[in-house]
């Protein structure tokens, strides 16, 4: 057995025997159990996705052949691997954070049955990413939403976990199925379950069919990714489930839905035509503005974040949809580029929304509220999780020098290289491009704005209600898994220069072109021709900065660069590495500065802030996150059409009123134009049908009858007519 | 490479002692043209002066993210002028380490830390100036990335080395319809982000209308003295992407030798002045807009740059 093999199946095993495991030891030592093997199967997992991609070279192993299905393969190429790597990565960090922060459960709810949820689930995300053939694929496809939707239903006995969990049900089996359809159709066409056999049938596919797969898996798999307009379960499930699940659903198991559409769509039928493209991005760009928008009205700390996860998923099909405009143009290097950037953005999503769901995980632990209206002054309670809050909150929102900054910068680029697009009807893409950038630049600002007041509001300021003076800092295992991811989030953003190269390997194969000569230049190569460094670039750089470090660092340089022609020598650059050096210097410096040179011997106190006047500013009195983020409802008022139920007036006397209280209630916009019609109209089907059920045995009998004739007639028609 | 060094830290130094004297002169025009005599040019080196011999006093309620935010906002200015042309048309030391979108994202790191510090003082009017400079934030942000798509189109980089020349070889493309266009939007967006009238009014002293001035109200003493000057800075660091790279690329050294570097900060600070008059004449014709309106100010400012922007798919 191969090494990868051994760790893959010492990694399920780990598994399923600490599933097992989990029944038998007694319930508060459950939460270490979870931890360890968790953390053991994610470390053997990581591995074996690390040596792909470092090695590159694929690993396949047959497992057994079942009857009149064909045999069941295993595969990890290095798109599945880096899959793997990510999502072992953010699960051995969760696992650890598991291990302080179950314990609140202890007594409460079943943790053995979390436990074995918990770990099978992170089992089947394993055989989901290995799986090589339709049948396995859909099976552990299968499971990983079962899992979810027992996850989510977790605190069974809170409603809103069991309205949340089969809202999750319904919309993951309607997306399931879709792609289960695409999956069927492929493999009947090829005559054959596995995915090689499929990927090779797939070439004399005709338009209609490649179209038909296309929407079938770009809308069934989205599901899992929150795609607008299917993403209403999201917000809803992701928060209700316990902090540590939330983290895996909203960091390992969305990317699941990047990794169907991908693997199907960029892998086993390629697909070589600009509209697709222009698709996704149309519904990446919507994804990431109607997240965002229901972000910032949102005052449910964990609800907020699962709105970002729509947004953040949006803005990796806006890479995504870039790069398949750019293939079927006929630039597979730009195409390389865009997947890249769009890969690269998942990955840094994976990382700081898991460490920002930890953050929230670990201030409702503390707490035991969500809602930021009622929180305020944590930083002081709490310095280690407002510390990774705020890291991962300017990741999120794409500052530099975190990880969110580097891939969101690179996506932009790539939407920017859309001026070199020149086939008929370029225009009318350009303009596409446009106005995704357009779209993409205001979610980013705007989720600058919805973690100013999720940051502010939580951690800053005077806290808001009693709950919050009786806060403690996070156990120490909580404050290691949120340490783990927060430097994640860092060394992804400083060092793009060496997750470029590791991410190419898996976008190569599908475009047939590396990006890393086009994104790296070989600054660092020590031989002085620079056999990849344009001479243009080449000659003038020296002067430049470009190669400090050139002796002592390893890898091809530290720069994010562009190569273009003569008239534009360079299209784009920037490197977070020299500019995390030169912002921390500048920092030093001018602390040093002005605290020794310029205002030596000057006193600071601490005194009562500023109150406008009034005799006492109380707590309450402070701005809340709904008069934060009242600018944005004003402006998007189109959008969020809020209804105002009823106001109730409080009287001190007949004509004298004391208070209104006004509610108003704002239905997602997705629910109001998508979700009420569909499901208004699977109403109305099902009331006629209803109609035939009216108890009497011998309609039932005739029922039965016509449908046995029916299934015999058209049995005996395929016979005829000579079918499978 | 020494000299590369040496005029990329030049641009800093000319940034960092001339941007307190370019809003100097602004207040000082403004005053005059009100017929009134006004401060000296020199007040804020003044009022900086001022402000790092006293004493510092913070809020109880405040955290370190009071403490650290003036040292942002006061190095990323300098940051972004270690990327952009301020006094030479070739690029510097520092050039590669972004392009004109790292430079909007670093200057919005300062602007992200400094809504952070308004809340942390616990302080009423904080939030509220916080809430609203996010507001214009957001909606300026899709123009300035139609503005780069422009840009991106017409010189196929996002370098500002390499766009400065292309708006102007030959002199005729200074007039086409996407640059006069875009000239025009990217004015509305520098009034904006420098909280100019008709979106803020710098010199306001009612706390309930302030949207920029607000945010700082808790700082005194050193702090207030970096942050003003940040401020200062930032404005300055937006008029030099404005002047050098997309309205008018000449008057900068192009022999890299030390005089003709120095020769180039009097062509700057001329084009600076020259600019100021504009931006005089626009604040004292127009009057501040109510809150909501300014949707409308920078609406129009994103139509204008789609407009500039499809002029040049075309």
């Amino acid at each position: 057995m191969s090494p990868i093999g051994l760790l893959l199946a010492t990694a399920l095993s780990v598994c399923v025997a600490g599933a097992l495991a989990g029944i038998v030891v007694p319930s508060p030592r459950v939460p270490a159990l979870s931890a360890w093997a968790g953390s053991l199967a994610s470390v053997l997992l990581l591995l074996a996705g690390g040596w792909i991609l470092l090695e590159g070279q694929s690993f396949r192993a047959d497992l057994w052949a079942i009857y009149g299905w064909g045999t069941l393969t295993l595969s990890l190429d290095r798109l599945s691997a880096f899959f793997l790597f990510v999502a072992g990565l953010v699960m051995l960090a969760v696992s650890i954070f598991s291990a302080g922060y179950l314990k609140r459960y202890v007594g409460r709810y079943s943790l053995k049955a979390l436990n074995a949820w918990y770990l099978l689930l992170l089992a089947s995300v394993a055989l989901i990413l290995v799986a090589n053939d339709v049948l396995l694929f859909l099976a552990a496809w299968e499971a990983m939403t079962i899992l979810s939707y027992l996850l989510v239903n977790f605190e069974h006995r809170r409603e809103e976990s069991s309205r949340a969990g089969y809202l999750l049900l319904a919309m993951s089996e309607a997306g399931f199925m879709a792609g289960v359809l695409a999956l069927l159709f492929l493999s009947v066409h090829a005559g054959s379950m596995g995915f090689s056999a499929l990927r090779a049938a797939g070439l004399d596919l005709g338009p209609l069919a490649r179209w038909t797969v296309f929407l079938l898996t770009f809308f069934g798999f989205g599901v899992k990714a929150g795609l607008v307009p299917l993403n209403s379960w999201l917000p809803r499930a992701h928060p209700v489930a316990p902090g540590n699940i939330s983290v895996a659903l909203s960091g390992v198991i969305v990317n699941l839905g990047i990794y169907g559409i991908a693997r199907v769509n960029l892998d086993l039928l390629p697909i070589a035509s600009v509209l697709p493209g222009l698709i996704v991005l149309l519904f990446g760009t919507l994804s990431a503005l109607l997240g965002v928008l229901y972000a910032n009205i949102e005052h449910d700390l964990k609800a907020l974040l699962a709105h970002h996860t729509v947004e953040q998923m949006g803005i990796v099909f806006i890479g995504l949809g870039a790069g398949i405009v750019f293939v079927a143009a006929g630039f597979p290097v730009l195409a390389s580029v865009a997947f890249l950037a769009s890969l690269y953005h998942m990955a840094n999503h994976s990382f700081f929304k898991g460490l920002l769901f930890l953050s929230a995980a670990s201030v409702d632990a503390a707490v035991g509220a969500k809602n930021i209206d009622r929180l305020g002054g944590l930083i002081k309670r709490m310095p280690w999780t407002a510390l990774f809050f705020l890291v991962g909150a300017v990741a999120l929102v794409a500052l530099p020098p975190f990880n969110g900054f580097v891939s969101e910068w690179l996506i932009i680029q790539s939407l920017l290289r859309s001026a070199e697009l020149s086939f008929v009807g370029a225009v009318a893409a350009k303009i596409v491009f446009i106005l995704a950038g357009a779209g993409l630049a205001l979610a980013t600002a705007l989720a600058l704005s919805c973690f100013v007041k999720a940051f502010a509001m939580t951690f800053l300021g005077m806290g808001r209600s009693e709950d919050v003076r009786g806060a403690r800092e996070a156990s120490r295992t909580m404050v290691v898994g949120m340490g783990i991811l927060a430097l994640l989030c860092l060394l992804f953003g400083v060092l793009p220069t060496y997750v470029i190269p590791l991410l190419d390997g898996a976008i190569q194969p599908l475009t047939g072109a590396s990006a890393v000569g086009a994104l790296v230049p070989a600054f660092f190569a020590s031989n002085p021709a620079h056999d990849t460094v344009p001479t243009g670039i080449a000659e003038g750089f020296p002067q430049l900065g470009a190669q400090i470090g050139q002796s002592f660092l390893p890898g091809r340089g530290l720069v994010v660069l562009h190569p273009g022609g003569t008239g534009n020598p360079v299209v784009f650059a920037m490197s977070t590495s020299y500019m995390v050096l030169v912002l921390v210097g500048l920092l030093l410096l001018t602390y040093v500065l002005v605290r020794v040179v310029l205002t030596r011997g000057r006193k600071s106190t601490r005194r009562r802030r500023w109150d406008g006047g009034v005799r006492s500013l109380r707590p309450e009195m402070t701005y809340t996150a709904t008069g934060f983020s009242n600018p944005v409802k004003v402006i998007f008022e189109a959008v969020f059409r809020p209804t105002t139920v009823q106001d109730t007036r409080e009287m001190a006397a007949e004509h004298f009123r004391s208070a209104i209280l006004r509610e108003r209630v704002t239905v997602h916009v997705v629910d109001r134009w998508f979700v009420q019609p569909v499901k208004g109209a699977a109403m109305r089907v099902a009331n006629r049908l209803a109609a035939m059920h009216h108890g009497r045995i011998n309609a039932y009998a005739a029922y039965v009858l016509v449908a046995m004739l029916l299934v015999i007639a058209v049995g005996f028609a395929i016979e005829t007519a000579g079918g499978p | 490479m020494i000299p590369y060094i040496v005029f990329n830290l030049m641009q800093v130094v000319v940034v960092l002692l001339c941007a307190p004297l370019a809003s100097g002169v602004l207040s000082r025009m403004k005053e005059i043209v009100q017929s009134k005599q006004g401060p000296s040019i020199f007040q804020p080196y003044r009022d900086l002066w001022k402000l790092f011999h006293k004493d510092e006093i913070v809020s109880e309620e405040s955290s370190w993210i009071f403490r650290f935010t003036p040292y942002v906002v006061f190095a990323t200015p300098i940051m972004v002028t270690l990327l952009i042309p301020v006094l030479t048309n070739y690029p510097l030391f520092f050039a590669f380490m972004g392009d004109m979108i790292a430079g909007g994202f670093i200057l919005s790191l300062g602007g992200f830390f400094s809504t952070l510090a308004a809340i942390d003082t616990a302080n009423p009017y904080g939030p509220m100036g916080a809430s609203r400079t996010r507001m214009v934030g957001f909606l300026s942000e899709p123009v300035f990335m139609i503005v780069f798509f422009t840009v991106s189109f017409v010189a196929g980089s996002t370098i500002p080395y390499i766009v400065q020349e292309k708006w102007v070889t030959p002199l005729v493309f200074f007039v086409t319809p996407s640059h006069v266009l875009l000239m025009l939007a990217f004015l509305m967006l520098i009034l904006a982000e420098g909280g100019r009238i008709p979106v803020d009014n710098p010199t306001g002293h009612f706390e309930l209308a302030m949207i920029d001035e607000s945010k700082s109200l808790e700082y005194s003493g050193r702090g207030f003295a970096l942050i003003k000057w940040g401020g200062h800075m930032k404005f300055f660091v937006l008029m030099c992407i404005f002047l050098n790279v997309l309205l008018t690329p000449w008057g900068l050294a192009a022999d890299q030798t030390l005089g003709a570097v120095l020769l180039a900060v009097p062509k700057v600070l001329l084009k600076v002045f020259i600019f100021l008059v504009v931006i005089v004449v626009i604040e004292s014709q127009l009057s501040k807009l109510r809150l909501f309106r300014i949707a409308e100010f920078l609406g129009a400012a994103f139509v204008t740059s789609v407009a500039a922007v499809i002029a040049q798919v075309f």
